[in-house]
């Protein structure tokens, strides 16, 4: 079908062509002529035209022309005598032989088909061609039994298992045979690693109770890369990064592997799959040393969160850049990493090291990451110096964050106002302190400092103790220790926060968004009468909230109200 | 003093008992679908309830109970607490225009004859009275044939092809893995009832949901569930099933020997015999399975009835809109020329010759058919995925599903059995 669109389209441009030679000439071809009228949608002119050409060299742009026109009145089946026609006076005409069977076909005429399919096989014996077009139409037309037949005879022709392959995997997949059609679009890639993208289209669609059988099919011995591939391809489009790049780490390591693993690591980056992403530029490192690799393997990896597997990448002496832009590059991403790995004095060194005198942004950028570093292993005053000067200009939030860490509630709501565009942590932060009018606590400094120190438990228990400290913003402090709490899964320690929250503060904003909170775990647990219980009473405690919607769907799902 | 208080707690507390709750199903009403639910359960629970017809997109006048206001706030349906002063005047302006107020008596007992394991569609009653959060029973060919349908007041019928030939679906799913399940799980119900065929089951159950209508029950029949219901009935006596489905052709001269006076709503039509096209019969005017015949969809109009004159044609179209817009169905209308003279024509497509929502009485029972799957899902395919109705709480086409449900409520005679 693809290949018709593109013959006829390049018939279209080839006349179009044509029609500019031949425009200083007084005889306009007739294809030329009608596909002018065609274009302008004078439909039935067009088909007087496109008979006149069927007689010369356009024959087939000009069958293809008259298919088109016929469908747009609906009288596709005025073609059939004309088709039929052309077919035996061109046996071995593809594209004509096509047309005829889609017309008899989309005019129901099967057993008419049938004739004209083996017709045209006979007319080119041991030829794939009759066998393929025809399946393919079959398939188009959901007529599953008869595409069976056809590709059932083709095979038994020479190349005919390999050569219908892709056509008998459509096949499989539309009967949901999911590990016959895994099979077979392995057979057809591995004769035609074109078809990868074909495959992995049909495949994607397969349910998770069927990709057990897909994934049996493609990882069978002895490994094959197009197998593989597909595996990856079709992993990475069910969610599952890690289990992707798993079907292609152990390629071996050639020109082929290099290929495969490159491309998977810019899909997963594409998705942010970080971790996959830099697994697989390092084992394409292994093949070849390029620079640009290392850097983004190193960089995927302090995305992914592993800075100390971006040191290890940058610390690799077998493979480091050669030119002075990338080293610096190569250096940034070390200040990064170490900072992030807990280690803000190595980073401060390594920044000392690079200078950037001559570049002033990036080392403004750098400072405020080691500063991150520092604020990381808790310590505020090491972050502050290392800002400096920087820090009173600030406009990024830092200023603001690290006034909040040192309590001083006042500076922090200012600053971080002020920091342009407010990360969604700073929405957060600001949304708790215009809950209070206090202008210093340290113990709420200290629970964000735990959280941005990735300290949950401390954090959460911080937020609780602040709580006890700041009542006016009780209520938005202890949603956000329960939220910390249910964040890591720890549902017991979750529900009586937010049994606090309803109980001593319903008055407050936070008391429908704890309660729904609090429905959803008890129906996660499978406590359906609990979660109704909290469920009516949101809606009919805070009819005007703008969770009762929600509250419904989940009543909903209970079963009803 | 003492006198006075005791006076005024006295007033109170009659104003109190007086009040009711309108429930009005109009655009000032949030959730119309499940305004249906609520009244459901007030009549379920022992309580009257008031139709009003025509007044209000035909609202509902209930008791005014803690139970059934809590029950309305936690499905976000609007209701208005009226006393006896505003109902008189509701009363009073019913009076003198095309309105009317029919009292609501009894939960009908549900019946939705649907097979017991899901398939690759959904049905739009059922999905309707989950979502309204209206009990029912699940019934199929064991149940109708083991226990009959006496318990029943009410059964509706979706997308069964009585003519036991699967729908056609053979056509284009013929090896699709749940249309073949379906084929087993069909042929081993007839063996084990004791029928030789889909076919021959299939019939005998139509023949058994005649016979409940004809002795006072209530149907509801929607989609492909209409055609064949009629043809199954129509053709007692004629082979109308493909060879693929009973091992026999069907009768050639099967047209001439249907039997349509037999039939609820249809008369003198066509059979598709051919295993290839995707239709039963010409009543569907639509024809959305056969490419050469389809037609496009369109809108169709409720019609308006007396609502003193007759209230059952007038609580089959309440609604808040009177043209809905038209959806696919198996079958999605039915054709003018092949309505029986008695039917009543409920909603119908301007210049068109089909029809989109019938009634009429049949015995001592009554039958509405409604052309079309799913209101809110007018282009319907076998796989799409079941529509969520939490996302059209005030959908006109659905409320026509919930209208009959109610309507047996509304009627006094008990089922004759």
């Amino acid at each position: 079908m693809t290949i018709g669109k593109g013959l006829r389209s390049a018939a279209v441009v080839a006349a179009l062509v044509a029609a500019r030679v031949v425009g200083a000439q007084d005889a306009v071809p007739p294809l030329v002529r009608a596909l002018d009228l065609e274009q302008r949608g004078r439909t039935r002119e067009a088909i007087v035209a496109f008979r006149e050409a069927l007689g010369g060299r356009d024959m087939v742009a000009a069958l293809l022309g008259l298919e088109r026109a016929y469908a747009d009145l609906g009288r596709s089946d005025s073609l059939v005598s004309l088709a039929d026609s052309l077919a035996r006076a061109h046996p071995r005409e593809t594209l004509v032989q096509t047309v005829r069977l889609r017309t008899l076909l989309y005019a129901r005429r099967i057993p008419d088909a049938g004739t004209a399919f083996r017709e045209w096989a006979r007319a080119m014996p041991n030829q794939l061609v009759p066998y393929r077009e025809y399946a393919r139409l079959l398939l188009d037309a959901s007529r599953f039994g008869e595409a069976d037949t056809v590709l059932t005879a083709g095979a038994m022709l020479p190349g005919g298992r390999v050569g219908l392959a892709a056509e008998r995997a459509r096949l499989e997949a539309a009967r949901g045979a999911w590990s016959a059609a895994a099979a077979s679009w392995r057979l057809a890639i591995e004769s035609a690693s074109f078809q990868l993208p074909a495959a992995s289209y049909s495949l994607g669609d397969a349910d998770e109770a069927q990709r057990d059988a897909i994934r049996g099919a493609l990882s069978l011995p002895p490994v094959s890369r197009p197998a593989r591939e597909l595996l990856s391809a079709l992993e990475l489009q069910w969610g599952a990064p890690a289990a992707a790049w798993s079907a292609i780490a152990a390629l071996p390591p050639d020109s082929a592997g290099f290929a495969a693993w490159r491309s998977f690591a810019d899909r997963a980056a594409g998705v942010e799959a970080w971790l996959p992403a830099r697994d697989a530029w390092r084992a394409a490192l292994r093949v070849t040393c390029d620079d640009e690799l290392l850097l983004r393997a190193a960089d995927a990896s302090i995305r992914g969160g592993d800075a100390r597997g971006a040191l290890t990448l940058l610390d690799d002496g077998a493979c480091r850049p050669q030119r002075a832009q990338r080293r610096r590059v190569a250096s940034a991403l070390r200040v990064r990493a170490l900072a992030l790995a807990g280690r803000p004095a190595d980073a401060a060194r390594t920044l000392d090291s690079l200078g950037l005198a001559d570049d002033p942004d990036l080392r403004r950028t750098l400072e405020t990451v080691v500063a991150w570093g520092w604020v990381k292993v808790g310590d505020i005053a090491r972050a502050r110096a290392q800002m400096g000067d920087a820090l009173d200009a600030d406009t990024s939030g830092v200023r603001g964050w690290l006034a909040l860490y040192e309590g001083d509630l006042a500076t922090a709501r200012i600053a971080l106002r002020e920091s342009g565009t407010p990360s969604r942590d700073a929405v957060l932060v600001l949304s708790a302190l215009a809950r209070t009018r206090a202008t210093r606590s340290e113990l709420l400094g200290s629970a964000y400092l735990a959280l941005a120190r990735g300290d949950s438990m401390a954090a959460a228990a911080g937020f609780e103790r602040a709580a006890g400290e700041l009542t006016d913003a009780a209520p938005a402090l202890v949603f956000r220790a329960a939220e910390i709490h249910a964040a890591r899964g720890d549902i017991a320690r979750a529900e009586p926060l937010w049994r606090t929250i309803v109980e001593r503060y319903g008055q407050s904003a936070d008391a429908p968004a704890a309660e729904l909170a609090w429905a959803r775990a008890l129906m996660a647990r499978g406590d359906r009468a609990g979660a109704r219980a909290r469920l009516e009473h949101l809606i009919l405690t805070y009819p005007t909230s703008a969770l009762v919607p929600q509250a419904r769907r989940a009543l909903d799902a209970l079963g009803g109200a | 003093m003492r006198i006075v208080v005791i006076l005024l707690l006295a007033l109170a507390a009659r104003v109190a008992a007086a009040q009711q709750l309108l429930v009005p199903m109009d655009d000032a009403q949030q959730n119309h679908l499940k305004a249906y639910g609520l009244t459901f359960r007030a009549l379920q629970t022992g309580r009257k309830a008031e139709w009003l017809l025509n007044y209000r997109g035909g609202a509902f006048l209930l008791p005014d109970t803690p139970e059934l206001r809590r029950q309305a706030a936690l499905d976000g349906i609007s209701v208005e607490s009226v006393d006896d002063g505003a109902v008189a005047s509701i009363r009073s302006e019913m009076s003198g225009g095309n309105m009317d107020a029919v009292p609501l008596e009894k939960a009908p007992r549900i019946a939705v004859y649907s097979p017991p394991n899901a398939l690759p569609w959904d049905d739009a009653v059922t999905l309707a009275l989950k979502y309204a959060g209206i009990e029912y029973t699940r019934i199929y060919d064991d149940e109708v044939e083991r226990e009959g349908l006496e318990k029943y007041d009410w059964i509706h019928l979706h997308h069964e092809d009585f003519t036991g030939q699967l729908n056609k679906f053979a056509v284009s799913y013929g090896l699709a893995t749940w249309f073949q399940n379906l084929r087993a799980e069909n042929e081993a119900a007839a063996h084990r009832l004791g029928f030789a065929s889909i076919p021959a089951l299939k019939k005998d159950v139509a023949e058994k949901i005649r016979r409940f209508v004809e002795r006072g029950g209530f149907l509801f029949a929607m989609c492909g569930a209409t055609e064949t219901l009629e043809l199954a009935i129509a053709g007692h006596d004629v082979d109308i099933a493909n060879e693929y489905s009973d091992g026999t052709p069907v009768d050639a001269d099967a047209d001439r020997r249907m039997d349509w006076s037999r039939a609820m709503a249809f008369k003198e039509a066509k059979l598709v015999a051919s295993p290839l096209v995707s239709s039963m019969s010409d009543i569907d005017g639509h024809q959305v399975n056969v490419p050469a015949r389809r037609q496009p969809l369109g809108q169709f109009t409720l019609f308006e009835f007396a609502a003193k004159f007759d209230p059952v044609a007038s609580m089959l179209v309440q609604n808040h809109r009177n043209v809905i817009p038209d959806f696919y169905g198996v079958t999605t209308s039915f054709m003018k020329k092949d309505l029986k003279p008695g039917v009543t024509v409920l909603a119908t497509e301007d210049g068109a010759p089909w029809v989109k929502y019938i009634h009429g009485d049949y015995g001592k029972g009554t039958w509405t058919f409604l052309g079309g799957h799913d209101p809110e899902d007018p282009q319907h395919v076998v796989g799409s995925a079941p529509t969520d109705l939490s996302l059209h709480p005030n959908s006109p086409g659905y409320r026509l599903i919930l209208n009959n449900v109610l309507f047996p409520a509304a009627k006094k005679k008990p089922l004759k059995t």
